[in-house]
């Protein structure tokens, strides 16, 4: 294997990794906020990804316009999910959250399948194409633009929850939500901000992603996987540790994908497993 | 004045015990009807609600076995299609190697499956609660790759059975769908027992306490050794079944079935047997009233 193969892994796994960083971030900004994995994650993801693809289909509107328009929708969504299901099960046991969120997301996927069906589909004709020839190393311009987006929307959610007034207000809501109420921060509208940004960063996502990857049902399974991967790796609730565990699962995959092509996500499930047995609370955790 | 108290004692008392004879005899009334229908549905040629009634079975037995490690000790595997999977592998390939009948590859379906739940739990089991959870996903979704990939057990289009005369050494029935169900509802009896007799004894005691959601890295900590042996009886009778949807391929240990039996046992506290939630979780409350 030459030096040539092994960089363009690498730099492909980098790519890669700043969007998986991006879905994970969301993931951990709610999970921080209330301690609720949102299990739907991926569901998200695809919903974000249809909408990508219907939007060019019907209405002729480029992958890239729709990425705000995404953001947008998904906010709704995020929003409408937190006040219609998970308000009610805030101080439900454990079980009744994992379940709400994980049966949601079997009915966004099914009911996706009912709709649209399973067939796989791509976007057509979009403004990016073409490849980014750095040396020998070769980049798909969607892969390069989607990776650079996601690593600008993970930096710009990192400024916003640590020097914004708002974004300390959802660190203060998830230090303590009752300290929080009594400074006069309203908890609930917290939570329904953090559902509304944990869900349009997996927004920003779809719409980047459907640039370049085929569009179906399932298509949120791997992604919400490895993103439940990075933040556990990197720690539940920490924005660092999902751009680091992001990064991370990326270059494993590609790297891994070198050497044993069928195995590339055993790599990166087994050393997530290794981390965790020895550092529970992930990288970066505070858990 | 002092006999108020005894009298709403023992009213509390015999509330309970109605309600216990309630259940039973409801249980009872189910069980023979469970017994008898399926009988008349063959009588009447019915094959298709037949299969829909070996399936749930199938699924309740599944659903149990999950509610013994999620509802009793409080620990939510999303990958326990794996033990699932490696149950049906396992009789699988000693039938089509040896030559051995699926009687004798249950037990072995069970052993195997205790001796990697174990392994797995063992470590797994210093993790709590979405931690926990998301490490079953992920040894999951190893295991599916690994079949996935593995040649000598046939990859990813799985293994078939072959079509052997009909009899019960050979697991297979032909002419009726009968013999399956009553293997199932018996699988289904054995499963629902076992969680009873874990309700009854000091593990179920114990599980009930482990049950308690607990914050931080180590829910429950210093007690891996009680955790992983829940874990080795969850496994227990839920072995068999695949011998009806014949071909085993890794599809069979995928998510979709551990979504499926991960879904079924009653959500709000889990826990209990018979779907009363207050028992698996207070297991020292049992049989007294609330009112009290």
């Amino acid at each position: 294997m030459t030096l040539e193969v092994l960089l363009q892994a690498i730099a492909s796994g980098l790519l890669m990794g700043f969007v998986y960083a991006l879905i994970a971030a969301g993931l951990s900004l709610i999970f921080g906020l209330m301690e609720i994995v949102n299990f739907a994650h991926g569901e998200f993801l695809m919903l974000s990804m249809f909408t990508t693809f219907w939007l060019a289909l019907l209405f002729g509107i480029d992958p890239l316009v729709s990425v705000p328009i995404c953001a947008a929708l998904l906010f709704l969504l995020g929003a409408l999910v937190y006040k219609g299901i998970i308000s009610r099960i805030l101080r439900a046991p454990m079980l009744a959250q994992i379940f709400a969120t994980f049966g949601l997301g079997v009915f966004l996927r099914s009911t996706a399948q009912f709709l649209w069906t399973a067939d796989y589909r791509i976007l057509p004709n979009h403004v990016l194409s073409g490849r980014l020839d750095l040396g020998g190393i070769f980049l798909s311009w969607p892969q390069v633009v989607a990776s650079f987006a996601a690593l600008a929307a993970v930096l710009a959610l990192y400024l916003f929850v640590m020097r914004t007034e708002t974004g300390l207000a959802i660190q203060a809501t998830s230090e303590d939500r009752e300290a929080a109420a009594l400074m006069g921060i309203p908890g609930d509208r917290m939570y329904l901000l953090g559902w509304g940004i944990g869900s349009s960063c997996v927004g920003i996502a779809g719409a980047l992603l459907a640039n370049f990857l085929p569009i179906f049902p399932d298509v949120g399974f791997l992604f919400a996987l490895l993103a439940y991967v990075a933040v556990a790796l990197g720690g539940f609730g920490s924005i660092v540790g999902a751009l680091a565990a992001g990064v991370i699962i990326g270059l494993v995959e590609a790297v891994g994908g070198l050497f044993v092509p069928s195995f590339k996500y055993v790599a990166v499930f087994a050393l997530y497993l290794a981390v965790v047995l020895f550092r529970p609370q992930g990288l970066f955790g505070r858990y | 004045m002092a006999t108020q108290p005894h009298r709403s004692l023992t009213v509390a008392v015999l509330r309970g015990r109605a309600r216990r004879v309630f259940w039973c005899l409801g249980g009872v009334v189910v069980a023979l009807a469970l017994l008898i229908v399926p009988f008349i549905l063959e009588a009447q040629r019915l094959a298709h609600p037949l299969h829909v009634l070996i399936m749930i079975c199938l699924y309740a037995t599944l659903a149990q076995a999950w509610n013994i490690l999620g509802g009793y000790a409080g620990q939510v595997s999303l990958g326990n299609a794996v033990y699932f999977g490696t149950g049906a592998y396992t009789s699988t390939l000693l039938m089509t190697r040896l030559g051995l009948s699926p009687w004798l590859g249950i037990p072995a379906g069970m052993v195997v499956a205790v001796a990697l739940s174990v392994a797995i739990g063992y470590p797994c089991f210093r993790l709590g609660g979405h931690y926990f959870a998301i490490a079953t996903i992920a040894v999951g979704e190893i295991v599916h790759t690994v079949f996935i990939n593995w040649r000598e057990v046939g990859g990813a289009s799985g293994i078939h059975l072959p079509l052997l005369p009909e009899a019960l050494i050979n697991f297979q029935f032909h002419s009726s769908k009968l013999p399956y169900y009553y293997i199932a509802f018996g699988m289904a009896a054995l499963a629902f027992g076992s969680a009873f007799a874990v309700e009854r004894s000091r593990l179920g005691y114990y599980l009930g306490h482990q049950g308690r959601p607990a914050r931080g890295p180590f829910p429950g900590g210093g007690s891996y050794s009680l955790q992983a042996v829940r874990h080795r009886n969850q496994r227990g009778p839920n072995r068999d079944g695949r011998h009806l949807l014949r071909p085993v391929h890794p599809g069979d240990r995928s998510r979709k079935r551990a979504a499926a039996l991960a879904v079924r046992p009653d959500l709000p506290g889990g826990g209990a047997g018979r779907g009363r939630n207050d028992l698996g979780t207070t297991p020292g409350c049992r049989g007294v009233d609330p009112a009290l």
